[in-house]
């Protein structure tokens, strides 16, 4: 079964990865397991045959996305975390998720109406997924939310834009210019 | 066979994975990326939702199913949510780290006082 060891494959891959996210100690490691995590992630998209995601997920989040966040980490000449320390507070909220995902477990490997057998796969057409299934609904249902995708990618550009320009001095009294990496306005 | 379940748990799991890197570590880029790893987790449910749709659940048919509209649209769409956070939390952190020369949270407590 290609596919099942393909699932398995990604699967694995996406939880080493996502682990390492949270416990490396330089952020730059961090970032690239995030690369690596969402690459695991695409090759379930496109198990589940949903392949336009998958390289949007590759070519966005991947490429652009975690590009801009590398970039930034570099920019900010970051040193290695110090390890984490295990506060009471800290000690419950990691109690809790771990309950969390243990009962999560048990109820998908016990409940059979969601049993791992069940529901089976549907026959789908063949475009099911694929560019121009996705176009067809965003262009005709969801055109609304598609608008106000991109009105509030707009904004945030320029919510972005404004919020990282240097201050200016003469504007804002008490913010300290630190003489670093002009902006280009 | 691989089913929902499968999708569901691995979605699980990163979405704890997320939580805890949100819990667990101080640096701020760090906890937008575990931000990230708990969106990539959602987005997996919903893939998986949309391909194997849970028909004794409802009233839903095979012929609904493949008139319906399609829910990886609302993947695309956290896709693009999640980048434009990624670019305001990103200018947010440039402009933290460029008043206070820190990118760890604990030491960013002006608004406590």
């Amino acid at each position: 079964m290609a596919a099942t060891l393909f699932f398995w494959l990604c699967a694995f891959l996406a939880f080493f990865f996502g682990l390492g996210v949270i416990v490396a100690r330089n952020p730059m490691h961090s970032a690239l397991s995030l690369v690596m995590t969402f690459v695991a992630s695409a090759g379930l998209f496109l198990l589940l045959h949903a392949e336009f995601l998958a390289w949007i997920l590759i070519i966005v989040y991947s490429g652009a996305v975690m590009v801009l966040m590398i970039f930034v980490i570099s920019l900010l000449n970051l040193q290695r975390d110090e390890p984490i320390e295990f506060t009471a507070a800290r000690r419950w909220g990691v109690a809790f998720v771990v309950v969390f995902a243990a009962a999560l477990l048990i109820y998908l490997f016990r409940d059979a109406s969601v049993g791992f057998t069940y529901p089976p796969k549907p026959a789908i057409s063949a475009e099911w997924g694929s560019a121009k299934a996705i176009a067809t609904d965003l262009f005709t249902r969801y055109l609304l939310p598609f608008e106000l995708a991109s009105v509030l990618l707009t904004a945030a550009v320029i919510g972005a834009v404004v919020i990282a320009r240097k201050p200016d001095p003469n504007e804002i009294n008490g913010m300290e210019s630190t003489g670093e990496e002009p902006s280009n306005q | 066979m691989i089913g929902l379940n499968h999708y569901l748990l691995l979605s699980g799991v990163l979405f704890c994975l997320g939580v805890l890197g949100v819990i667990l570590r101080r640096n701020v880029l760090i906890i937008l990326m575990s931000v990230e790893l708990m969106l990539n987790a959602a987005n997996i449910a919903i893939a998986a939702f949309s391909r194997y749709p849970l028909f004794n659940a409802g009233t839903l048919t095979q012929e609904d199913y493949m008139t319906a509209g399609n829910g990886l649209v609302f993947v695309f769409l956290i896709l693009t949510v999640s980048a434009a956070e990624v670019g305001v939390g990103l200018a947010v952190v440039i402009n933290l780290y460029r008043q206070r020369s820190t990118v760890n949270i604990e030491e960013v407590n002006l608004l406590q006082g």
